[in-house]
């Protein structure tokens, strides 16, 4: 039988699939940012 | 209190708040770099406050709520998701596009790629893509002003011309100052509907609960399963194929957009750019939350609709029917605001580039300040005017119509803009070709799909990004080696 896992009512994997991407897309441009000044700071 | 004077009310004191705040604009704008710009002299918070409310346009208050009342969670996939990464490459554009100091996008290319020609094709793309896309927004605002204030839609989309005509004349002063404002308004109003919403269901597990359960159609045209509210890909009603390539479509659209590069261009400095486009992703993602409880929210609330023509007009109805007074008049103003915030920019941004990259560009003789607003602001009139005219038959879903006009910024301006940052050997003749190679591409696929030759299995994005990045690559190789035109 397959068993849902749910937080806060919702699907385990919807919760990564759709959380997970959500939330990796709304802080990546901060994370490329210091990514780049990491790479310019290094280069001077 | 009756709701319709209610909401004339609300409606009554934002017109007169919104033309205080507004016409200081007017005063600062002098010349071409004030009105197109804003003298590049953004902040990081007013920076912000434009770059949000012109982000957050009715696409995102109408269409996404709607598409995930519709829908579910799989609609995030597609749309909100795509277009945060697209914001994301937009670090990328900021890191470098400042050592350009230019007043338009279309500048961009002339400068890198020494060519007038292509300054003024650019130009014409955003033009035509903006008037197609100012119809979303002036559809958007129609429906939710004709179905609250109770008139007809044909007069309700004219108030939305006067609004948007009125800020544009003001330039990027004007533009920014009442973004602010509607920045404001539009914020309140998803912040407490969300918590109306909550409030009324009895918490996030249990609307996700009642969520789960509900397998109705919303009206006779849209359709799910059990579950599917909460599935990534609602129950297989969407393939990861089509989620993939049309979130594609909206991020690389995003990513090439004039809209949100302009601005950048327009902060004070490299800094402040950067961090505009990191604190405006972050308020972004925020503020799509509330949207998604909204529309999950809504559904449990009133799980079908029978008397919506679009999933569009979802916000609209439970607005009116199951919203408090007070509540609901707010709600109905942030939805005017967003609508408002993104049609002014994007109008601005068309008449910049017809008047700069167009006019001045190929007449080939120096105008007066004077001059270039008016001729400007007559191109505000007029392509708000054919926006207008087109609005009176409006395309049925935002969500997808949106992503076809944003496909087209994709496909002809993202390899020409990053790889003339980012790689010495783009050419002139490698732009030109991936632009119009990969509009050609998109074009030969809407038809084929409209005449029932193909059925959409991928968004046209996709076929049409390819073809746009080998030519940008392979021409721009063969042509850098012959005459190493780079600049």
């Amino acid at each position: 039988m397959k068993v849902n896992i749910l937080i806060m009512g919702l699907p385990l994997n919807t919760l990564i699939i759709v959380g997970g991407l959500f939330v990796l897309s709304m802080f990546l441009p901060t994370i490329i940012a210091l990514i780049l000044k990491y790479l310019e700071d290094k280069k001077q | 209190m009756n709701k319709i004077i209610m909401y004339m009310l609300c409606f009554t004191i934002y017109t007169i708040v919104f033309l205080f705040w507004g016409k200081n604009g007017f005063k600062k704008t002098n010349n071409a770099r004030d009105f197109c710009v804003a003298g590049n002299s953004l902040g990081l918070f007013t920076g912000v406050f434009t770059f949000t409310a012109t982000w957050f346009s009715a696409v995102s208050m109408q269409g996404v709520t709607g598409s995930v009342y519709a829908y579910g969670y799989s609609t995030i996939l597609y749309s909100v998701v795509g277009w945060l990464l697209g914001a994301s490459c937009l670090v990328f554009i900021a890191y470098r596009i400042k050592e350009y100091n230019i007043v338009t996008i279309p500048e961009y290319f002339k400068i890198r790629y020494n060519s007038k020609g292509y300054q003024a094709f650019t130009g014409l793309i955003i033009v035509i893509c903006y008037i197609l896309y100012i119809i979303i927004q002036i559809k958007g605002f129609g429906i939710v002003v004709s179905t609250l204030l109770d008139i007809d839609y044909n007069i309700a989309i004219l108030l939305i011309y006067l609004f948007v005509v009125y800020t544009s004349f003001g330039g990027l002063f004007s533009v920014s100052k009442t973004d602010t404002l509607n920045f404001i308004l539009l914020a309140a109003g998803i912040f407490l509907a969300a918590f109306f919403i909550i409030n009324d269901i009895g918490g996030i597990t249990l609307m996700h609960e009642k969520a789960a359960a509900i397998m109705s159609k919303v009206s006779p045209k849209y359709n799910i399963t059990q579950g599917a509210l909460l599935d990534p890909s609602a129950n297989n009603l969407f393939s990861p194929l089509m989620i993939i390539t049309t979130g594609l479509a909206w991020g690389l659209g995003t990513a090439a957009n004039p809209q949100y590069i302009i601005r950048i261009t327009a902060t004070k400095d490299r800094k402040t750019g950067i961090q505009m486009v990191c604190l405006s992703a972050i308020i972004l993602g925020i503020l799509y939350v509330g949207l998604m409880i909204i529309g999950i929210g809504s559904r449990v609330l009133v799980p079908e609709i029978s008397s919506i023509n679009s999933v569009d007009e979802v916000l609209p109805y439970i607005i009116n029917s199951k919203m408090a007074l007070n509540l609901s008049g707010l709600v109905f103003i942030s939805i005017i605001a967003a609508a408002i915030s993104t049609a002014n920019s994007e109008l601005l941004i068309l008449a910049s580039s017809f008047s700069y990259d167009i006019y001045i560009n190929l007449s080939q003789k120096q105008i007066s300040d004077e001059k270039f607003l008016g001729i400007s602001r007559i191109t505000i009139f007029i392509a708000g005017t054919i926006s207008l005219l087109l609005s009176i038959k409006p395309p049925e879903i935002l969500l997808i119509y949106g992503s076809y006009v944003w496909s087209v910024f994709a496909v002809s301006f993202l390899f020409p803009l990053y790889g003339g940052l980012y790689w010495k050997k783009a050419t002139k003749d490698g732009a030109i070709f991936s632009s119009i190679g990969g509009i050609l591409t998109i074009a030969i696929f809407y038809i084929l799909e409209v005449t029932g030759a193909y059925s959409m299995i991928l968004h046209p994005v996709f076929p049409g990004l390819i073809i746009s990045c080998l030519l940008f690559y392979l021409v721009s190789k063969a042509t850098y080696k012959k005459t190493g035109d780079a600049s």
